[in-house]
């Protein structure tokens, strides 16, 4: 914070960041709430990530989480984080509510049962690349944990999922990253229905492809 | 846009929306009926399509969140309905709040994992997490100030995106 000039755009961008995610040091607030009294811009900001930080309450913290390593912490945090979220998802609620969503106190969705039936493919792609796929049947449907290696960093690729009767359905899409990427999406479809996944760049280009062996199996193995 | 366009787009964003109202209704059948029912009103709308105001994305996706409303309405209303709220409100109402929340919570996932990757590396580890700031730019490398940064951009993408996917504030 010393080496930030405290007029900069940057330094009320970061304050207007906090407040929104409900991080703000109250400290901060009375000079953020005269600054924002003073600059239009700066509230307009803040008012619309008022409303983005309180809908993220509503995201499943598992299916964000499970993609993403934890950094190296001293403090175990998430029953901490749980906890905390409860009191977030109330404050959101108000949020929301107020630009027209009247929704309740409680989020209690479908889902967050474990896969029974899971499948791996290889996927081949350009020399150098390696990766695989794990499909994991879902009440929901079936997610799919992409593994790349040596993938060209910074592409945004499309993944999806094919069926017997050739009938692909998109899953979602990622960025890749230097090194490893390692990414989990989903589509409705059920996994025993999958017999294939492609992966596409931002061109349609076919960049990453599989067959499943044994197509169609007689019985999903077991987990 | 033409028949061909929306066959395309319901190959590139089916399964993406049979999630989203699956998630939103907690029935595949109805997903699947939620999802028909999008294409066959965008498809009767079609001439009301403006790619000037929108993508065809975020067209269909407005168009789904209203079908799925209103195919939880119907449901909710149907005789032997079993929802019944505790707190006196009517079937209706509460069927809104249940679909409005799906709705918003599959929107927000998506868009969480289109984010650059350190967009979303310092939302998971400060929002999620309960990380503080400092903590993070320590394990990280970089300043506080772009640990800020960082979120600040995170949280634009995610507005944008979400958007994308039909949000309506």
């Amino acid at each position: 914070m010393a080496a930030m000039t405290p007029e900069s755009h940057d330094h009320w961008r970061g304050l207007i960041a906090l407040a929104a995610l409900d991080a703000l040091d109250p400290a901060d607030r009375p000079s953020l709430d005269a600054h924002l009294a003073s600059c239009p811009s700066c509230a307009d900001d803040a008012a619309e990530l008022q409303v983005v930080g309180a809908a993220l309450a509503f995201a499943d913290l598992d299916a964000v989480v499970v993609e993403q390593e934890p950094l190296p912490t001293p403090v175990p945090a998430v029953r901490a984080a749980r906890r905390r979220r409860r009191r977030v998802v109330a404050v959101a609620l108000g949020a929301v509510a107020a630009v027209g969503a009247a929704l309740g106190l409680a989020v209690s969705l479908p889902g967050g049962s474990r896969a029974v039936p899971t499948r791996l493919l290889a996927l081949h792609g350009s020399p150098g690349v390696v990766a695989e796929a794990r499909l994991r049947g879902e009440p929901w449907g079936t997610s799919i944990e992409i593994v790349a290696r040596g993938q060209t960093p910074g592409q945004m690729l499309t993944v999806s999922m094919g069926t017997a009767g050739g009938r692909w359905w998109s899953a979602g899409s990622y960025r890749s990253a230097l090194g490893t990427t390692h990414v989990t999406l989903a589509c409705a479809v059920r996994v025993s229905l999958i017999a294939s996944v492609r992966v596409s760049d931002a061109s349609g280009q076919l960049v990453l492809a599989s067959t499943a062996p044994g197509w169609p199996p007689s019985t999903d193995p077991p987990r | 846009m033409d028949g061909v366009e929306l066959s395309r787009a319901f190959n590139e964003y089916g399964g993406q929306m049979i999630g989203l109202a699956w998630r939103s209704l907690g029935d595949r059948g109805l997903a699947e009926e939620a999802v028909q029912e999008t294409f066959l009103r965008a498809w009767r709308s079609r001439h009301r399509y403006d790619p000037e105001l929108g993508t065809l994305r975020s067209w269909l996706f407005a168009i789904e969140r209203r079908t799925v409303i209103d195919l939880a309405r119907r449901r909710a209303a149907e005789p032997g309905a079993t929802s019944d709220p505790e707190d006196g409100r009517d079937v209706v109402a509460a069927a809104d709040e249940v679909v409005e929340r799906g709705i918003l919570g599959w929107q927000m996932e998506e868009a969480i994992r289109r984010l650059r990757h350190e967009h979303r590396e310092v939302l998971v580890e400060c929002y999620f997490r309960q990380r503080p700031g400092r903590e993070v730019a320590e394990a990280l490398g970089v300043p506080e100030g772009t640990v800020r940064s960082r979120l600040f951009y995170a949280l634009k993408s995610l507005r944008l995106t979400m958007e994308e996917l039909g949000w309506q504030r």
